[in-house]
C-alpha cells in the first residue's frame, strides 16, 4: 500500500494512507524545526515550545486540549529532536476531524499566556534535573558533546537552566513565529479512513494557514572527526556506562543500507557478535548493543555498554577488536540472512499500528525524503556481504572516534 | 460531510480458550492485519512464591531457561528465533512468569516449538547459571542507578515489611548470590506444571492448526503443583515512612495504599479512580502537581492488576527544596477524592480514557496475546477484556468516593534524594 503525498496551496505538506487494523486514526504534525536550529540564547527553545503549544489557544483554555483527546478515548504525545518536533494524536477514526483542529489550532494560534509559560519554565527545569539522574540519558548528553563540538548536535535539546531560566516570552514567540509555518511542516494521517475525506479534512483544519518566508537552515554537515576523543566523569553509580560513536554515511547515500545491516550484525539481538563476545563469552559487560542514529546532516554508528568498575577498562579495547574482526572481511552468509529477515520483521512490526506507519512517514518526509522510507527495504535488500566489509573499513575507523564513559564511585549513604 | 470509518477494519478472529486435559490453557486470537504473530506463555510464578532466603529464584530461572535446552544451546536457541524475524525473551513479576516469542508469521511453528522446549527440557547447565547470576546481579545494580526504582523498593518495603509481596523482583545482591542450581531446578520442577500455565497465540495464524500443535506439544507435560502455602498480605503497613539518602538532581516521593485484586468489586471503581488522580495528562495529580504548580516533570499514580491484592502508588520526582510541598500536595488530592464527589464530566472523561487506553494497546499481537493469556492467569478469563469495559462504564462517582475512603486511609511513603 502507497501513502498519498500532496501539498496545499499554503505549502503544508499532507500525507494520507489507510490502515485498517483497527477503527483507529493517528493525526501527526510534523515541523522542520529542531535544537539544530537554536542560537546559543535560544538553546532549548525548541523542545520548550513542545511543551507550550497544548497549553492554550484563544479558543481553547489550558488543559482544553488534553481534557478534549483523552475524553475523546485517545492519546497524545509530542517529541522534539535535533531535526525536528511532531505532535501526535491517536483516537477512534469517528473523531479524527477534532484531532486535526486541535492540532492545527495550537500549530497556528498558541496563546504563550505569560503565566503559563513561567509554570511550564519550571516543568521543564524538572525534566532537566531528572535527565542528570538518569545513567543513559547523561551518557549520551556526554557522547554526543564530544562527538560534535561547535556544532549545533553537540548541544543539548533540552537546553541549559541557564537558556532556559533567561529566555524572555517575547524570545519564545518569535522563535515559534518565524519556524512555525505550513510550509516547513507536514501533516500525516494513516487510518481506516478513505483517502480524500482525509484529505478534505486536513484542508478545512490548516487550508486557512499563511505560509511566510522559512528561515534557511544553517546547519552545516559535522565535519570529520580527527582523532580519537575521550570523556570521563565520575557519577554515583553501581555501574559503569559506555559509549562509543563513529561519523557514519548521510541518507540517502547508498552505503546506509550496508551500514544498517553492519550495525544489525555487530549489535543488535543476542546472536550479534559484540553481545556473543563481550557478554557470553568474555563476560565483560552486563548489556551491549549497537545503532545507526541518521540525522539530517550527521549519520552517527554509536556501540553503547553497561559494566562494572573492574572490568570498564577493557572493554573499549574489546570493542575495537570486533571492530577490527568486521574490517577484516566479509560477513557470514547466515549473519546477512538473518540481519535481513530482522530487518524486514522490524519493517512488519512497526507497521501494526496506524501511528507507526504514520511516524515513519512523517520521520522521512521531515528529515529525508519519503522515497528513501518507501524504497528502504527494496534497497537494503540488494546489499552484499562484501559491501558490509567495505563499510566498515570506511566508517568503523580505529583511530577516529569519541568514547565517553561514566565511572561509578562510592555512593555515599 | 461525514468521516465514516470506510467500511470496516479488518476483523480480528473470536478469542478461543481452549483447556487441555493435563490443566494448561490455551488462548488463540487470528489477527489478518500484519504478517507477524506473537506467543507467550505465561506461569503462575512469581517473586510472590519466593522467601527472603529464595528471593530472585524466579527472575534466575526465567533468565536461564533461555540459555539452552536438552537439545539446543543457548545461542542455536537464539539464532532459531532471530531467524524466524523475532526474539525470544523471558520476564518475571511479582505473581507470573512471563516466555514469550514474537517473529514473522509464517514462522510461528518454529516459535511455538522454542516456546515448548525452553519451558519443558532447560539445561540449567552450571556454567550458564554462573553467567546468569553475574547478569542478574548487574541488574540489581543498574536498578540502583534509578532513583525511581530505588524509592519503588523502599516503599515495597514499606507496605510490607517481610511478607513476600514486599520481595523485589529481581532479588537482591545477597539472595541472588547465595541461590544454586539445585535451588533453581527446586524451583522449576515444583512451580513450572502444566496446571499454572497459559499459552496465548495473537497474529495472522489459523486457529485450528495452532489448537492441533499446541495441544501436541503441551498436552504431553504432566505434574500439578501442589502444596504451596500462600500467606495473606498484611492489612496494616509495615512502616509509615522510610528514606534513603541519595547525591541525586531530583527527590523522588512516592506514597502506597492497599489495593484489591482484580476479581474484586472494587476493582474497576479503584481503576476509575486512579484515572481520575493520576493517569494521563488531564489527571488531577498532573494538573496541580505540574500545570498549576510546575513542581514536577514526571507526577502520577498507578494501580497494577494483580490476582491476590494490590498497591495503588502515587509518585513524583522533583526539586529537593519542593519535596514537601509536593508531597501535601500528593495528601490534599488524595484527601479531595475521600471528601469530594467527581464531578459528573470528570468521571465520564476517566472512563472513556480507561476503555480508550486498553482499546489503544490492545492493537498489537504483541499486547493480544499478553492480555489474552494475563487475564486467563488472572483467573478472570480472555474475555475479560470485552467485560472490562462494560464495569468501568457502570462506575459512579459515589463508586469512587467509596473506595477512596474505603483504601485510601492508611497511607505508606518512601522518599529518596539528597540529605
Amino acid at each position: 500500500m502507497e501513502p498519498r503525498r500532496r501539498r496545499l496551496d499554503n505549502g503544508l505538506t499532507v500525507i494520507q494512507q489507510a490502515h485498517r487494523a483497527a477503527e483507529v486514526a493517528a493525526v501527526q504534525l510534523w515541523v522542520r524545526v529542531g535544537a539544530r536550529d537554536e542560537s546559543d540564547a535560544e538553546s532549548g527553545l525548541s523542545h520548550f515550545i513542545e511543551h507550550l503549544l497544548f497549553k492554550g489557544t484563544p479558543t481553547r483554555g489550558p488543559g482544553a486540549i488534553d481534557r478534549t483527546i483523552s475524553g475523546l478515548g485517545g492519546e497524545m504525545n509530542a517529541a522534539t529532536s535535533q531535526d525536528f518536533t511532531y505532535y501526535h494524536i491517536v483516537l477512534p477514526t469517528r473523531h479524527v476531524e477534532t484531532a486535526l483542529e486541535v492540532l492545527a489550532d495550537a500549530a497556528r494560534h498558541a496563546s504563550f499566556d505569560p503565566e503559563e509559560v513561567e509554570r511550564e519554565r519550571l516543568v521543564v527545569l524538572e525534566e532537566i534535573r531528572r535527565a542528570r539522574d538518569d545513567p543513559n540519558a547523561y551518557l549520551w548528553r556526554i557522547l554526543t558533546r564530544h562527538h560534535f563540538p561547535d556544532h549545533p548536535y553537540g548541544r543539548d535539546v533540552l537546553g541549559t537552566p541557564e537558556s532556559l531560566g533567561g529566555a524572555p516570552r517575547e524570545r519564545i514567540v518569535d522563535y515559534y513565529r518565524r519556524h512555525y509555518l505550513p510550509n516547513n511542516a507536514a501533516v500525516v494521517v494513516v487510518g481506516s479512513l478513505e483517502p480524500e475525506a482525509a484529505l478534505a479534512a486536513v484542508q478545512r483544519a490548516f487550508g486557512g494557514w499563511t505560509p511566510g518566508p522559512v528561515p534557511p537552515s544553517a546547519t552545516p554537515g559535522a565535519p570529520d572527526l580527527a582523532a580519537v576523543r575521550r570523556a570521563t566523569e565520575a557519577r554515583p553509580l553501581q555501574q559503569a556506562y559506555f559509549g562509543v560513536a563513529w561519523r557514519g554515511p548521510l541518507v540517502p547515500a547508498a552505503d546506509v543500507y550496508a551500514v544498517e545491516l553492519l550495525v544489525s550484525i555487530l549489535g543488535r539481538g543476542r546472536t550479534s557478535r559484540l553481545n556473543q563476545t563481550l557478554k557470553e563469552e568474555q563476560g565483560l559487560v552486563s548489556s551491549i548493543g549497537a545503532s545507526f542514529y541518521a540525522q539530517q546532516r550527521a549519520g552517527t554508528i554509536i556501540v553503547t555498554a553497561r559494566t562494572d568498575a573492574e572490568r570498564q577498562g577493557k572493554v573499549e579495547g574489546a570493542v575495537l577488536a570486533e571492530i577490527e574482526r568486521l574490517r577484516g572481511g566479509p560477513v557470514g552468509e547466515a549473519e546477512l540472512a538473518r540481519a535481513l529477515t530482522n530487518v524486514e520483521a522490524g519493517y512488519a512490526f512497526g507497521h501494526e499500528t496506524a501511528e507507526g506507519v504514520a511516524y515513519s512517514y512523517g520521520l522521512a518526509e521531515t528529515v529525508w525524503t519519503l522515497d528513501f522510507e518507501l524504497t528502504y527495504l527494496d534497497e537494503i535488500r540488494k546489499v552484499t556481504r562484501e559491501q558490509i566489509a567495505a563499510a566498515a573499513r570506511r566508517y568503523l575507523v580505529p583511530d577516529r572516534f569519541t568514547a565517553a564513559t561514566l565511572e561509578p564511585i562510592e555512593v555515599c549513604s | 460531510m461525514t468521516l465514516a470509518a470506510t467500511g470496516s477494519a479488518m476483523a480480528a478472529g473470536p478469542v478461543v480458550r481452549e483447556l487441555l486435559p493435563n490443566g494448561l490453557t490455551v488462548v488463540v486470537r487470528e489477527s489478518p492485519g500484519a504478517p507477524v504473530v506473537a506467543l507467550t506463555l505465561l506461569v503462575g510464578v512469581g517473586s510472590r512464591h519466593e522467601t527472603r532466603e529464595t528471593n530472585g529464584v524466579t527472575a534466575l530461572v526465567g533468565r536461564v531457561l533461555l540459555k539452552g535446552t536438552r537439545r539446543r544451546s543457548a545461542l542455536e536457541l537464539a539464532q532459531t528465533a532471530e531467524d524466524a524475524g523475532g526474539t525470544l525473551e523471558s520476564a518475571t513479576d511479582q505473581e507470573y512468569a512471563e516466555l514469550r516469542g514474537r517473529g514473522l508469521a509464517r514462522h510461528w511453528p518454529t516459535l511455538l516449538e522454542l516456546l515448548h522446549e525452553v519451558a519443558t527440557a532447560p539445561r540449567f547447565a552450571p556454567d550458564e547459571v554462573e553467567r546468569e547470576r553475574g547478569l542478574l546481579l548487574a541488574q540489581i545494580r543498574g536498578l540502583e542507578d534509578q532513583p525511581f526504582q530505588v524509592a519503588n523498593r523502599l516503599l515495597s518495603r514499606a507496605l510490607y515489611g517481610e511478607h513476600p509481596f514486599g520481595l523485589p523482583t529481581a532479588g537482591t545482591l545477597a539472595t541472588v548470590g547465595r541461590l544454586d542450581g539445585a535451588d533453581l531446578v527446586r524451583h522449576f520442577e515444583r512451580f513450572f506444571t502444566p496446571d499454572r500455565m497459559v499459552l496465548a497465540v495473537s497474529g495472522q495464524v489459523e486457529t485450528g492448526e495452532v489448537l492441533r500443535q499446541a495441544g501436541r506439544l503441551f498436552g504431553s507435560m504432566d505434574g500439578r503443583a501442589t502444596g504451596i502455602p500462600l500467606v495473606p498480605p498484611p492489612t496494616r503497613p509495615a512502616e509509615a515512612r522510610l528514606a534513603e539518602v541519595r547525591p541525586t538532581q531530583q527527590t523522588h516521593v512516592l506514597v502506597g495504599f492497599f489495593a484489591p485484586p482484580i476479581a474484586a468489586a472494587d476493582y474497576a471503581p479503584l481503576k476509575v479512580l486512579n484515572a481520575v488522580l493520576g493517569s494521563g495528562m488531564s489527571s488531577r495529580l498532573f494538573r496541580v502537581l505540574r500545570d498549576e504548580h510546575g513542581l514536577a516533570y514526571a507526577v502520577g499514580s498507578f494501580y497494577p492488576t494483580r490476582r491476590e491484592g494490590s498497591r495503588l502508588v502515587i509518585h513524583v520526582g522533583t526539586a529537593p527544596g519542593n519535596a514537601t510541598r509536593a508531597e501535601r500536595g500528593i495528601l490534599q488530592e488524595v484527601d479531595r477524592l475521600r471528601e469530594e464527589m467527581v464531578p459528573a464530566d470528570e468521571l465520564e472523561r476517566a472512563r472513556t480514557f480507561l476503555g480508550g487506553v486498553l482499546d489503544l494497546d490492545l492493537r498489537t499481537n504483541a499486547r493480544q496475546s499478553f492480555y489474552r493469556g494475563f487475564f486467563e492467569l488472572m483467573g478472570v478469563g480472555p474475555d475479560y477484556v470485552e467485560r472490562y469495559h462494560q464495569l468501568i462504564e457502570a462506575v459512579t462517582s459515589d463508586d469512587v468516593r467509596r473506595v477512596a475512603r474505603r483504601y485510601l486511609s492508611e497511607p505508606a511513603a518512601a522518599v529518596v534524594g539528597p540529605a
